[in-house]
């Protein structure tokens, strides 16, 4: 299968026009990870976004009392990483792969560029990824209520 | 001569068959009875003696009349002398009580079930029950959320029902350190996982509250009818029949119109802080 037509499949990508997934197409590659292989650390450059498109990646913090604290995991059909949409463009967590995770690596400098050139495919995109957050947050409130244990 | 008539406020004693660790603090009691019929999602009340009454789900298989199961948390008084009793130890039991999961009225739909917590004791009679059946019904789908790795129950069953080709078992934990392989993120974080038809699909959920309030509205998001979504509440159950109100859920006695419920009955009511 091509790059195009994984973004394509792609549920963040879903219904977008096959002109837009063409021109992002154009700065996407396909990326293997093997198990606990790191994808990005904390600090560094947040140059790409992640279509998972197989296996599973936690996002992790590493803390002197705890050692490594997975705080969520995605998975297939998911998106990794937001860090790329906002300055400083830095990673906010280690991604780690738990298992052979195969994804799409969407350069974030060209996606910006491409969603600042054309509004209208910007305005699709970040409507997309806020939903990605809002539930992430929500999730994260849930998460510190315990919710399994009250 | 005086009728020997079955009176719900006076226990049966039983005897402890096996006692067995869950979790560091869940235990489950296998009690030996006689033709014990109950149905998925009923409530027994049991007395540890001098010690006190809680109400407790039943968690073992409908099937088996002759065992019967109850999986407790070590929380409170009683609780702390449940998971103390050995094997052989009396118990007091008074039931089975409440509404039970709608079994038959599901037949021929997909079956969703999300649990959280102890909220999965409740639903393994019904988890049995489906796998007994299992031609009767369409998709079934688990999704469990626990707090930690630790917390998992029935890991044993789960593996099972795992390795099962007509079952989709999703398991997600809260907190987990990098030796978990496995999800984490709250139980709701599995929902996009479901592959049900929505339209053709009953939903059981039992866990926390605040977990089946936002299950639920998960749930609705999927285009699941509110009516076709049961949820098992919990409340101070003390006569388990609907007279002495320490249960009272608004306008419902939880002992005697739940502890299962249609969410449609009771959504309003979940978000009233009072109630």
């Amino acid at each position: 299968m091509s790059v195009e037509d994984s973004i394509r499949r792609h549920r963040f990508f879903r219904d977008i026009s096959d002109e837009y997934v063409r021109s992002i197409a154009a700065h996407a590659k396909e990326d293997t990870f093997n198990k606990d292989e790191f994808i990005f650390r904390e600090g560094e450059d947040a140059d790409s976004l992640y279509l998972i498109t197989y296996g599973k990646v936690s996002l992790e913090l590493s803390t002197a009392h705890r050692g490594r604290v997975i705080i969520q995991t995605i998975d297939e059909d998911d998106v990794l990483g937001v860090s790329w949409v906002s300055p400083p463009y830095r990673w906010q967590f280690d991604a780690r792969a738990l298992m052979l995770t195969r994804a799409i690596r969407i350069d974030a400098y060209n996606l910006r560029r491409l969603c600042d050139e054309d509004n209208a495919l910007g305005y699709r995109l970040m409507k997309r990824l806020i939903d990605v957050v809002i539930k992430r947050m929500q999730a994260v409130r849930l998460q510190l209520l315990e919710i399994e244990e009250m | 001569m005086m009728e020997d008539r079955y009176n719900p406020y006076i226990p049966t004693v039983y005897k402890i068959k096996n006692v067995k660790k869950e979790t560091y603090n869940t235990f489950t009691l296998d009690v030996e009875v006689n033709g014990f019929r109950f149905l998925p999602g009923q409530f027994n009340m049991l007395y540890v003696f001098g010690i006190g009454e809680v109400p407790i789900s039943i968690s073992s298989d409908p099937a088996y009349t002759n065992v019967i199961s109850h999986t407790v948390r070590r929380v409170g008084y009683v609780t702390s002398a449940l998971c103390n009793l050995k094997r052989g130890d009396s118990i007091g039991i008074r039931g089975p009580f409440g509404n039970p999961w709608p079994i038959d009225e599901c037949e021929g739909n997909d079956i969703l079930i999300v649990a959280g917590g102890l909220g999965l004791a409740p639903l393994r009679p019904l988890i049995y029950h489906i796998l007994s059946y299992r031609s009767r019904y369409g998709s079934v789908e688990l999704l469990y959320g626990a707090k930690t790795p630790k917390d998992i129950l029935y890991n044993r069953e789960l593996a099972r029902w795992r390795a099962r080709f007509d079952v989709d078992v999703y398991i997600t934990v809260d907190k987990a350190d990098s030796n978990w392989f496995g999800n984490v993120g709250v139980v709701t974080s599995l929902l996009h996982k479901v592959h049900a038809d929505p339209s053709h699909t009953y939903a059981f959920v039992c866990g926390p509250e605040i977990m089946m309030r936002f299950v639920a509205k998960g749930l609705l998001e999927m285009k699941i009818r509110p009516s076709n979504i049961f949820i098992s509440m919990e409340r101070n159950m003390k006569c388990a029949i609907g007279l002495c109100g320490h249960c009272q859920f608004g306008p419902e006695f939880v002992c005697k119109d739940g502890p299962v419920f249609n969410y449609d009955r009771v959504e309003k009511l979940l978000s009233i802080k009072e109630v």
